[in-house]
């Protein structure tokens, strides 16, 4: 057993929130759980601008960057800048996200398979508008019985 | 305001009818607009409602002063009505004010619409005049109404009510893309004069991450806004960065107001949408025949701003 | 497809394979699963959580820096209030500060926090949440007296400290709205020029009657008895909550002598022991 139950969240940085909500919810089918800074309450407290997405168990935090960032090359569809993040869909509905990506025009990579040695089947590797490295795979491990996600909302489940 | 609307529709919209505002003194403020309009003030007879003094434009939208011990004017705010005129009109217009070139302001503001040279003053109220050169208009004063700006407390929830349940489309927002902060650097650093409410200070916002006032150096940035087509107009929503007294949330009816046209079938689903929120909403009243408005839906927004949707009179 | 799609592993470039494994296994407290596990012919190591996620090292000649903006990019492990215990004793044994939160303030009741980074300055928040975030919190004023009838307009909302309520004015009469949010024990003040109750930890927003509205799917703030005296002074009794699903005008005390609070539908949340009636906060 591990010390960790999960990793709960991710604060991001884009270049334009809009266009990140845009596709986090409309490609990936996330939804908006707040928004921060978008108030007069935050302005006195000055914190920065963001939306707080639940992409299914998962937070992230989507920062808007007050800096052009240094992003690899768009064409570069596979890699990390640091970090990348992955999500899985069961393996039958792998071909129907493969699908939906390019029907969304979103540039891919993939797929890739993977040793049997180890939890994952294949990967699929594309970025958001800004350039964050995203995967989407399919578990060998999916009937395995882990402990169960605790999504957070910010703060706290819900 | 119920976030979780259970029908969404499409505001159509023709223009901005009116921006009624309000004045300290009516006939001091009759004879500034009268002044702006260059023509003696005309008033409109049979304006619906009795206390309001409407002056008709050359575009058949209206101006409204209503007068007030105390009018809420926001003098340092973002809030504006904006006027295109002829150039040779603003020329006539500037040199007949009273307030002097230290009172008239070139600011610059975020909307390409908006990137030629336009002029800022005030009305002796305070109310702030943002006057857009047309050189398509040929009367002797401010012919339309281009643009209003209110504030709100709340971009999310806002947005939330004029585009989500409304069904308004967004022509222009800033504040959301790294662009407007880099661009907000240049109005930091004294470089570029911006309309009052485009940028901010906050005291809080430095270059050392969690610096307390007086830590590091204060980071100019972008304040929100967001315009809104509404027709030929433009309904734009700033943020506020101080806390303004908002109207208590069950009035309906009150100034200032924005009101715009729109047709008959379109304030009949607006009825039934906001009906089904938790907006606070009043009417359609139907006002007595000769008012150049025949019916309007009034209502205020989730963060206190009054609007009102006309319907032109039917022959 | 939202239904369908799952956080699955976080990829993270390392410049030492060694010291990062080690770094995630024994002072953050992962599992070690094993290595090459995955198609990537880079030197890589995959950990384990005790949810179906996971975490994949890989080694690379130079990890980027920063972006000069990139405070904000972090990650959070939420473990279990017991993991948190243990994680704190892990980190002090590995010499890594795990003093206070300099985010404290910005953290409600039960959310606990300790901030790491990693070999490669990669930012991780340590995040646990106790049982007390939900709690029901009696402030021990007891039963408070708020003034008379005759001292609020409507519209008015009056802020009781000591008794952690807020004694609110409307056009139906009187409310006392227990001051805690129901999201995580934040607690709320009166934003009186915005006319709504509002949660700086999270951002919740209430309007005058503590009905939520936002997406974090809150419950309205809760009550506190309001009674009305025939001399039409008013007293809360702080010593009893009643939860509601929504808000109902017959739970509104009337401004009126002798006016009584209704209890119908609202569910008694804490009953805790009466304290002796103590003078106005």
């Amino acid at each position: 057993m591990a010390y960790v139950e999960s990793l709960s969240h991710s604060g991001i940085c884009v270049h334009d929130l809009k266009e990140a909500e845009s596709f986090y919810c409309g490609v990936l089918g996330a939804a908006v759980h707040s928004r921060v800074n978008f108030k007069t309450q935050d302005a006195l407290r000055g914190r920065s601008v963001h939306t707080s997405l639940m992409l299914s168990d998962y937070l992230f935090a989507i920062m808007l960057s007050e800096d052009w960032m240094n992003i690899p090359p768009l064409d570069q569809l596979r890699g990390e800048n640091r970090i990348r993040h992955a999500f899985c869909v069961p393996k039958d509905k792998f071909a129907q996200i493969l699908q939906s990506l390019r029907n969304h025009k979103v540039a891919l990579e993939g797929p890739v398979t993977h040793p049997e040695t180890g939890p994952f089947g294949e990967s699929i590797y594309f970025r958001d508008p800004t350039g964050n490295f995203l995967e989407v795979v399919w578990r060998r491990d999916e009937s395995a019985s882990y402990n169960e996600v605790l999504p957070l909302g910010h703060g706290g489940v819900g | 305001m119920d976030l979780r609307r259970t029908e969404a529709m499409m505001l159509t919209l023709h223009s901005i009818a009116h921006v009624t505002i309000e004045v300290g003194d009516l006939p001091r403020a009759l004879e500034f607009y009268s002044g702006l309009i260059g023509a003696p003030a005309s008033r409109v007879a049979a304006w619906p409602v009795k206390d309001e003094t409407a002056l008709l434009l050359p575009s058949g939208q209206f101006l409204v002063l209503k007068p007030s011990a105390n009018p809420r004017t926001l003098p340092e705010s973002a809030v504006h009505q904006a006027y295109r005129a002829a150039p040779a009109a603003i020329d006539r217009i500037l040199k007949s004010l009273s307030v002097g070139a230290a009172g008239v302001h070139r600011y610059h503001e975020d909307r390409l619409a908006e990137q030629a040279d336009n002029c800022y003053f005030a009305d002796p109220d305070g109310n702030r005049i943002q006057l857009i050169a047309d050189a398509a208009r040929s009367a002797p004063g401010i012919a339309a109404i281009d643009h209003a700006i209110v504030l709100a407390s709340d971009m999310e929830w806002i947005e939330e009510f004029y585009c989500d349940l409304l069904g308004l489309v967004v022509e222009h927002r800033v504040g959301w893309n790294t662009g407007d902060y880099i661009r907000a650097r240049a109005w930091g650093e004294g470089k570029e004069e911006m309309a009052p409410g485009t940028r901010r200070w906050d005291e809080r916002y430095r270059d050392i991450p969690g610096a307390k006032p007086g830590q590091g150096r204060r980071l100019a940035r972008p304040n929100m806004q967001i315009f809104l087509h509404t027709g030929e107009s433009i309904l734009g929503i700033y943020l506020s960065p101080v806390h303004v007294q908002e109207s208590p949330p069950r009035i309906a009816v009150g100034t200032p107001r924005i009101g715009f046209w729109t047709d008959r079938a379109t304030l009949e689903r607006a009825v039934a949408v906001l009906g089904k929120t938790r907006a606070t909403v009043a009417g359609p009243v139907h006002h007595v025949s000769g008012s150049p408005i025949g019916s309007s839906l009034y209502f205020r927004d989730p963060c206190g701003n009054f609007i009102e949707l006309c319907v032109k009179e039917t022959a | 497809m939202s239904k369908d799609i799952a956080f699955s592993h976080m990829v993270v470039e390392v410049s030492d394979l060694d010291k990062s494994e080690k770094f995630y296994r024994d002072v953050i407290g992962l599992d070690l699963l094993g290595h090459n596990m995955v198609a990537d012919n880079r030197p890589n190591a995959l950990l384990a959580m005790n949810t179906r996620q996971r975490l994949l090292l890989v080694e690379v000649p130079k990890v980027p820096p920063y972006p000069a903006s990139g405070g904000s990019i972090h990650h959070g492990w939420l473990l279990t209030i017991d993991q948190f215990a243990q994680a704190r004793d892990r980190l002090e044994a590995a010499g890594y500060a795990s003093g206070i939160d300099p985010r404290q303030t910005f953290r409600a009741v039960g959310e606990y926090n300790m901030d790491i980074i990693d070999p490669d300055g990669n930012r991780f928040q340590i995040q646990a949440f106790g049982e007390e975030a939900t709690d029901i919190l009696p402030s021990g004023a007891g039963v408070v007296s708020c003034g008379n009838i005759a001292d609020h307009a409507v519209g008015d909302v009056v802020r009781n400290g000591k008794g952690r309520f807020f004694l609110s004015r409307n056009e139906d009469g009187y409310l006392a709205i227990s001051a805690w949010c129901t999201h995580k024990n934040g607690v709320t003040v009166w934003q009186k020029e915005s006319w709504h109750f509002y949660c700086p930890f999270h951002g919740a927003k209430y309007d005058c009657t503590g009905t939520y509205f936002g997406r974090m799917g809150c419950a309205p703030m809760r009550l506190h008895p309001v009674d009305i005296d025939e001399a039409g002074n008013i007293s809360v009794d702080t010593n009893r909550f009643f939860a509601r699903s929504k808000h109902d005008p017959a739970h509104v005390v009337p401004a009126k002598p002798g006016a009584k609070f209704s209890t119908a539908g609202l569910e008694l949340v804490k009953a805790a022991v009466p304290a002796t009636t103590s003078s106005e906060g």
